[in-house]
């Protein structure tokens, strides 16, 4: 008797079906062959794994399950009405093809009457199933850069006969993703102290028989990188504050003899937050550059943050890349110029001169700043004037 | 809801000593300040080493253990003597403040003054928020209090506990007992400030001495104040408790 289940018979009973599909189709609601009666094509394909080929396939099944008896009994198992095995196989080997795979040994099997026609079906079956998982399982992994890989293993993909070689190639690509992650921690380590032996690591892991040694490395150098970490810091802070002032600017002239001095970029940060209120610049930017300018903001952000060597009441100067910087603060907001070139006291005088400016006009609104920078009207007008000025003033002493 | 509220609220870190988690109802609380403390030789850095070095084992709990007396080679050297070896493992990790003590010292342009009370919290935070920091082990106050000049030392240190406290780590504070005064630390506060006290004494017997384990305070915690006896044994410490 076929398995009738309280309310139909089990969907595994379909002719053809398949223990996989079967599976499929129990998990996507459909536990016996009367509940796919009302089922549509765009009903089946939302179930993962079921294309439209397959579901046009199932659905013909079905209707002729439920349409005429004769056939209805010959979709039943053995117990109602002897199918030839060949028909079933027959229409295994259709459902299998309708998904793309390629059935041409096992054609060949039944054209030229092989006797292990059984044996070789349940492998096939099995391959396929094995191959299923594998395809979801590439489906979830970063193949990033591990092109020639895939390319190698979908050639194969289709083929439930190369099933142990397919094996080989999935087992060689998730060593090779692994490789190539541990390849960019690796990377990530190498600061200055660990460098030398991150790519000692590195060069460990050209061998794939000695990744588990580099596993063990890497986490090693992923301690002492942590290590080095806290201890930069805490010498940083704990290193000698510099002095800046008149004497500071003096040195930097010295070593700063890059010609007449240019105004590059002007930042007005809001003091208590140091939140960016305007930044007017001399030069068109391009995207590039201005990914560079904020992490120019950023230094001096940082610089003022840390507090170590940033003095609250002086003109700090510090250097970046090719370029130096000037912070000045006020009562309420703080001003930094960037400029390259040779160093010139009348950057400092003209911040001091239009700070002042700003916070007169606009002391209102800049007293509790809510973040609207609208309501500084006159910081646009001061800002453009001092970078005026400081061309005429870079031209005439040049 | 109440009941995980209350899981929560009651969060242990396990101190992974035989028999110990038992009478701490499961561990120390999480985010308390304990001083582990004892006279020289009763094993106060290898027991909390080995409570960071399991509790990273079995849990992946991340921590850091400062030294501020033994150097990092001295230390792991020694803890990989007694089955810790950190070989393979990004955590525990050790951080040598006795390197950066002694380089400080010897530079032409030291800085008149250190604030270390500050500055290892500071980084601490940075620290933490950069790799992730569920333990703190500070070896030791002796030796931090020794680079530091304290004016007030009650109301710096409470202070320094406070911050400590804010950065919602477990702290473990070894703490070296005076041996002529009935107290857990140098200045005699630290005992209120801390939330725990585990203390370590050696007892001497015909044939040798005999390490001893005692909760003294545990807040939270309903615990017996036995002195239980302590052994290591297979890379493991164990407090017999009958």
């Amino acid at each position: 008797m076929p398995a009738e289940k309280k309310d139909g018979t089990d969907i595994e009973e379909l002719a053809g079906i398949g223990k996989r599909r079967a599976k499929l189709l129990r998990d996507g609601g459909y536990p016996t062959i009367e509940s796919l009666y009302g089922a549509t094509i765009d009903d089946l394909t939302r179930i993962n794994g079921i294309g439209n080929k397959t579901a046009n396939w199932i659905l013909s099944a079905v209707k002729e399950y439920k349409g005429d008896d004769a056939l209805k009994s010959q979709v039943l198992r053995k117990e109602e009405k002897k199918v030839s095995k060949n028909e079933k196989y027959s229409r295994q080997l259709l459902e299998w093809s309708t998904e793309g795979y390629d059935v041409s040994p096992l054609e060949k099997l039944i054209k030229d009457g092989g006797e292990d026609l059984d044996r070789m079906f349940r492998a096939y079956e099995k391959s396929i199933e094995r191959i299923e998982e594998i395809k979801k399982d590439l489906s979830s992994l970063n193949v990033s850069r591990l092109d020639e890989y895939v390319d190698r293993i979908m050639k194969m993909i289709k083929r439930p006969s190369k099933i142990k070689q397919i094996e080989r190639e999935y087992a060689l690509i998730k060593k090779a993703a692994e490789i190539r992650d541990i390849d960019y921690e690796l990377k990530k380590l190498a600061v200055p102290g660990l460098k030398e032996r991150v790519e000692e690591v590195r060069a460990k892991l050209r061998d794939p028989s000695r990744l588990e040694e580099v596993k063990i490395d890497l986490k090693d150098l992923q301690r002492d990188y942590k290590e080095n970490y806290f201890l930069e810091q805490i010498t940083k802070e704990m290193a000698p504050t510099p002095p800046m002032e008149k004497k500071t600017i003096k040195e930097f002239q010295k070593k700063e003899k890059g010609g007449k001095m240019v105004v590059d970029d002007l930042f007005l940060l809001y003091k208590k937050d140091l939140k960016l209120i305007s930044h007017h610049t001399t030069q068109k930017l391009s995207s590039e550059e201005r990914k560079k300018l904020l992490a120019q903001l950023q230094t001096i952000r940082s610089f003022i943050k840390m507090g170590k060597s940033y003095k609250s009441g002086m003109l700090n100067i510090i250097k970046y890349r090719d370029k130096f910087i000037f912070i000045l603060e006020g009562k309420y907001v703080i001003m930094a110029l960037s400029a390259h070139g040779s160093i010139e006291k009348w950057a400092g005088r003209l911040m001091e001169k239009v700070i002042g400016l700003i916070e007169k006009e606009d002391e209102a609104a800049l007293k509790n700043w809510d973040g609207d920078v609208n309501k500084i009207t006159s910081e646009k007008k001061n800002m453009k004037a001092l970078l005026y000025v400081s061309a005429k003033l870079s031209k005439r002493e040049a | 809801m109440q009941e995980n509220q209350n899981m929560l609220k009651d969060e242990r870190i396990k101190t992974y000593v035989y028999g110990l988690d038992d009478i701490l109802e499961g561990g120390i609380p999480k985010n308390y300040i304990v001083l582990v403390c004892g006279h020289a030789g009763t094993m106060k850095s290898s027991l909390t080493y080995s409570m960071i070095y399991n509790a990273y084992k079995d849990k992946r709990t991340k921590s850091i253990y400062l030294t501020l007396e033994q150097s990092k080679e001295s230390l792991r050297g020694h803890m990989e003597k007694l089955g810790m070896s950190s070989r393979g493992m990004d955590n525990p990790v050790v951080i040598d403040l006795a390197r950066v003590r002694k380089d400080i010292a010897t530079k032409d342009d030291k800085p008149k003054k250190v604030d270390w009370l500050n500055s290892i919290i500071g980084v601490l935070k940075n620290y933490k928020e950069r790799f992730g920091c569920e333990i703190v082990v500070l070896d030791s106050l002796a030796a931090l209090y020794a680079l530091t000049s304290f004016k007030n030392p009650r109301a710096e240190l409470f202070e320094f506990f406070e911050r400590l406290r804010d950065l919602d780590v477990t702290s473990l504070l070894i703490s070296e007992v005076p041996t002529d005064r009935n107290v857990y630390g140098l200045y005699g506060i630290e005992d209120f400030l801390s939330d725990g006290i585990l203390h370590l004494n050696v007892q001497q017997t015909d044939r040798g001495s005999n390490l001893y384990l005692g909760v003294v305070k545990m807040r939270k915690t309903n615990h017996s104040r036995k002195f239980m006896p302590l052994i290591f044994e297979n890379g493991r410490f164990e407090v017999i408790t009958e």
